[in-house]
């Protein structure tokens, strides 16, 4: 994409948040001169905007609702929820449109048709008639679609149609009217037929006095703008919409270019192919003749393209990705790209702000964890030389290079770190909106609160939390808020209230989804949990009432007996749980039964670097990752209890069970007797507490883990793996999968 | 005026037509326009050809006794070196939906209708040639 | 007078308004088949447009009112 695009793209998504933020703000308050004319100048813009990098469709939409809109600014329409959502439709639209705009230079095929139908049902939103409405809905009679075709194709495309019947009665020229006058004064007209209304008599029985005419019409009009028109004789009309092109018209019609032709022969062609006829010949020919046409027109990204996919084929042995890529580019012929040669002198962005490509960022980051391993390595081997040279200068001289460089790292290490953070308020943003609809989707008044907007995170996590997050508060407004009267009788106010908060506390993040709701019943919870059989039932009777309500994030313990579409598309509160522990957090609930609930979600700041424990068990060193590590015991012999052959000791007010982490890895241990006085660490993983026996208990690292690869890749139970100070591999298991 | 180049030299065109008439009127037309030409009077010495010399279009005559262009095309489709994935302007007589379908089934990339103007072949071959404008 | 007759032609001046549609039905029956000149025509009834159409006469020039000029086509024979 060139500064113009880039530009368009980044200003649409903006205009779109700020006229969608409006848009709630003057349903909820009604009508207020400053926001409305924001909203409006808003359209405006966006409208001119997709003028600039040409793309009508858009435009077309556009156009449609600022003209919704200037007349709620001229106060010729109230603002109401029906009008504030279809203005926010268009939005989401055009949001959508922008998006693959930005992904491939070019809006989809159907965005023509979308817009017509879009902008015809903003219209007669405009003008009181309900598109169900008989006028809207009527068959357009025959006569229609043979007028039409003297339109233009591009009109056609581009603008909304309306066809006209005009039967002048016949005497209407005593009443003074001039029946092709009034036609003459039709807006954009486009296409007219004017015929005798019955069949001409000899010309001498003719009475020239009375009208014997039919006229039908074409124009681009609105119906308000005909109604004004004919506003004398409005008996003598009938009007009708025209269907946009149907998309059958569209595919019969000629390729516009030769290169669209070509194209479109070789997709027939691998398209005719036997079924597993994957020959080389087919798709090698395909490719080469679609490839050698597009750098005969000048598309020499789009040839590279096609190039690529035939390396692919090959591999493959498959026809699938040439004719994939083919495909894809015929939609992309349709609408091409605006030339690089009409957007220059883009002046930089004025501003603090740079656009950087993310993936410059994230090999940045890739780079600078290398660095902190290899500094890692660089710190065992300056200790032996340290210990090889003595105390003298060398030593010391030594020490204070490498106590300098760990230190550039770190600060470097951050500074990379700080490039990915971003507001959370991104996360947050598109909240109060989803609220808005599912609460009028179910009679539910909602109000969002959101704060903390200003803490920032890792933008990997606002990526991978934006859905978990969605889930909790679709399930907040579904289940947790009662519907007004259910409020009333239990004497809250009809308004409830969502809080979506973010904190930040030293290296942890906290966001809190908290609602006023009905709360979650502890007793429902458990008996639902024996009736699932989600554990054994003498664990669940002797679960805390606390601790029973953490059971809604079990897999098949869901909230409602039937799954709505609103809340039960599969993101179960299950997946939202494992979601953030894989973020390296923990989820927890607290409720109280007609008073609300609270779903905490609690996550490391940074998801990159993981703190390492290095432990020895079974003659070898593992890394526990830090974020599930409680903390570490050494026992006193009295304190181990043994419970059958299990071995557990008291920690607080808990047992926790003491396994060996060598046998637990199958790696020959020293025999039990010795362990006099058992090192444990003790770590919590889904929901279980557990005491891990260890031989030793070395440093901490930060690290960077790398993905399990090769013939372990697959293997449960390891998280990753980093390197020792001295450089050895060090395996970083994956407790929880170690311990299910 | 521009030479018929393809990927900096001229491209290579083989004519495949019974037709001694027919691949006089191909030949000036294609050499005219500075495309380097060879010719071929049915499918077999057309496989010859192409498994002697490189080409970077060819031109297959549907109508030829001994090896008629769509078997020649198919036989050719399913070599495995190179050549079968050679880009094909099949000519046909009839423009009917079948004697599409056919060339198509065989794995021609792209058909005219005889009787082919001259513009219309040296459009169709440059596009189909890669020949850079 | 906005219809007259001038060699075989009628033509058509200035403001055709409904009274004059009586005169150029009296003209088109006098002249069968003749050509109308509506170069000079400035406004045209309804009334005179339908006569014209129902007659079948072949118009020459171009009409003077700027809209019949645009959509002559769709309404009468050339």
């Amino acid at each position: 994409m060139n500064e113009m695009q880039e530009q368009f793209v980044a200003e649409a998504r903006e205009l779109v948040h700020q006229a969608t933020d409006d848009l709630m703000a003057i349903e909820r308050s009604g009508f207020e001169v400053e926001r409305i004319d924001r909203i409006f100048r808003a359209f405006h813009t966006l409208k001119g905007s997709a003028g600039v990098v040409d793309l009508p469709a858009m435009g077309l939409l556009l156009h449609a609702a600022e003209d919704l809109l200037a007349a709620v600014n001229a106060k010729k329409r109230p603002v109401t929820t029906a009008l504030v959502s279809e203005a926010l439709q268009c939005l989401d639209q055009v949001s959508s449109w922008v998006d693959a705009y930005e992904a491939r230079g070019a809006l989809p095929a159907q965005a023509g048709e979308l817009a017509r139908s879009a902008a015809l049902r903003l219209r007669a939103f405009l003008s009181d008639t309900t598109p169900s409405g008989a006028g809207a809905t009527a068959q357009a009679p025959a006569w229609v679609t043979a007028l039409v075709d003297q339109v233009s194709a591009s009109d056609r495309s581009s603008k909304v149609l309306l066809a006209l019947a005009y039967v002048p009665l016949p005497g209407c020229f005593f009443n003074g009217d001039d029946p092709l006058g009034l036609v003459a004064k039709i807006p954009d007209l486009l296409a007219l037929s004017v015929e005798p209304r019955e069949a001409w008599p000899p010309l001498v029985d003719i009475d020239p006095y009375a009208c014997n005419l039919r006229i039908h019409a074409i124009a681009a009009a609105t119906r308000d703008d005909l109604a004004a028109v004919f506003r004398l004789v409005p008996d003598q009309i009938e009007m009708f919409d025209v269907p946009p092109l149907a998309a059958a018209t569209a595919a019969d019609s000629k390729p516009a270019t030769l290169l669209d032709d070509i194209i479109g022969c070789q997709i027939a062609m691998l398209e005719n192919a036997q079924a597993h006829d994957n020959l080389y010949g087919r798709y090698g020919s395909a490719a080469r003749a679609a490839a050698n046409a597009l750098r005969h027109f000048a598309r020499n990204d789009l040839a590279s393209e096609v190039e690529a996919a035939l390396q692919r084929a090959r591999v493959q042995q498959s026809s699938g990705p040439v004719l994939e890529t083919l495909r894809d580019l015929t939609t992309r012929l349709v609408t091409p790209l605006a030339s690089a040669e009409q957007g220059q002198n883009g002046a930089p962005a004025a501003g603090r702000s740079l656009r950087i490509d993310e993936a410059r960022i994230d090999s940045l980051f890739n780079l600078s964890g290398e660095l902190i391993v290899a500094k890692n390595g660089l710190a065992h081997l300056t200790q032996r030389v340290e210990a090889a040279v003595g105390d003298g200068d060398l030593g010391r001289n030594i020490r204070t290079a490498t106590e300098n460089l760990d230190r550039l790292i770190a600060e470097m290490h951050a500074a990379v770190l700080q490039l990915r953070m971003v507001p959370v308020s991104l996360l947050f943003r598109s909240f109060p909106r989803v609220v808005r609809d599912i609460a009028l989707r179910l009679d539910k008044q909602v109000e969002l609160t959101v704060k903390g907007t200003t803490t920032e995170c890792d933008k990997n996590l606002v990526e991978r939390l934006f859905e978990p997050l969605l889930h909790l508060v679709r399930n907040a407004v579904d289940h947790g808020i009662e519907s007004p009267e259910q409020r009333r009788a239990a004497g809250k106010p009809e308004q409830a209230h969502i809080t979506l908060e973010a904190t930040r506390a030293g290296d942890r993040l906290a966001i809190d989804v908290r609602d006023d709701g009905r709360g979650i019943d502890p007793a429902a919870i458990r008996a639902k949990a024996r009736e699932r059989n989600v554990m054994a039932p003498e664990d669940i009777d002797a679960l805390s009432d606390d601790q029973s309500i953490q059971l809604i994030f079990s897999a098949g313990l869901s909230m409602a007996s039937a799954v709505t579409d609103i809340s039960g598309r599969g993101v179960g509160m299950d997946v939202v749980r494992n979601t953030v522990e894989q973020l390296g957090g923990r989820t927890t609930v607290t409720s109280t039964v007609g008073a609300g609930t609270s779903v905490r979600l609690d996550l490391p700041v940074n998801v990159a670097m993981s703190q390492i424990m290095v432990v020895a068990a079974g003659g070898q060193l593992f890394g526990l990752p830090m974020d599930v590590v409680s903390e570490t015991v050494r026992l006193t012999p009295d304190r181990v209890s043994q419970i059958k052959t299990n071995r557990g000791f008291v920690l607080r007010d808990r047992i926790v069970p003491i396994c060996a982490l060598a046998e637990v890895l199958s790696l020959p241990g020293r025999p039990k007797d010795a362990q006099a006085t058992p090192l444990l660490v003790v770590v919590e993983t889904g929901g279980k507490i557990v005491a891990l026996e260890v031989d030793a208990i070395n440093d901490r690292l930060d690290a960077v883990l790398k993905p399990m690869q090769g013939l372990l890749a697959n293997a449960r139970g390891y998280a990753g793996t980093t390197m020792t100070a001295d450089g050895r591999v060090l395996l970083v298991l994956d407790l929880k999968e170690l311990l299910s | 005026m521009a030479t018929a180049e393809t990927k900096g030299r001229r491209a290579r065109i083989l004519v495949v037509d019974d037709s001694s008439l027919v691949r006089l009127y191909y030949l000036s037309a294609l050499e005219k326009a500075g495309f380097v030409v060879e010719q071929a009077i049915n499918g077999i010495e057309a496989t010859e050809k192409v498994l002697d010399q490189d080409f970077d279009v060819l031109i297959v005559d549907v109508n030829m006794p001994g090896m008629d262009g769509i078997s020649f095309v198919k036989d050719l489709r399913r070599r495995n070196e190179d050549v079968a994935a050679l880009p094909v302007l099949m000519i046909t007589t009839e423009a009917g939906e079948q004697d599409f379908a056919d060339a198509r089934a065989a794995g021609a990339n792209y058909y005219l209708v005889k009787p082919v103007s001259e513009a219309d072949l040296i459009r169709h071959v440059s596009a189909l040639a890669g020949w850079a404008r | 007078m906005t219809v007259r007759q001038d060699s075989g032609i009628i033509v058509l001046e200035g403001d055709c308004g409904p009274d004059d549609a009586e005169a150029l039905l009296k003209a088109l029956l006098a002249a069968p088949g003749a050509d109308i000149d509506w170069s000079a025509c400035v406004r045209l009834h309804t009334a005179a447009i339908q006569l014209i159409l129902a007659a079948k006469s072949p118009v020459r020039g171009l009409c003077g009112n700027v809209w019949l000029r645009r959509w002559a086509s769709s309404i009468v024979q050339h």
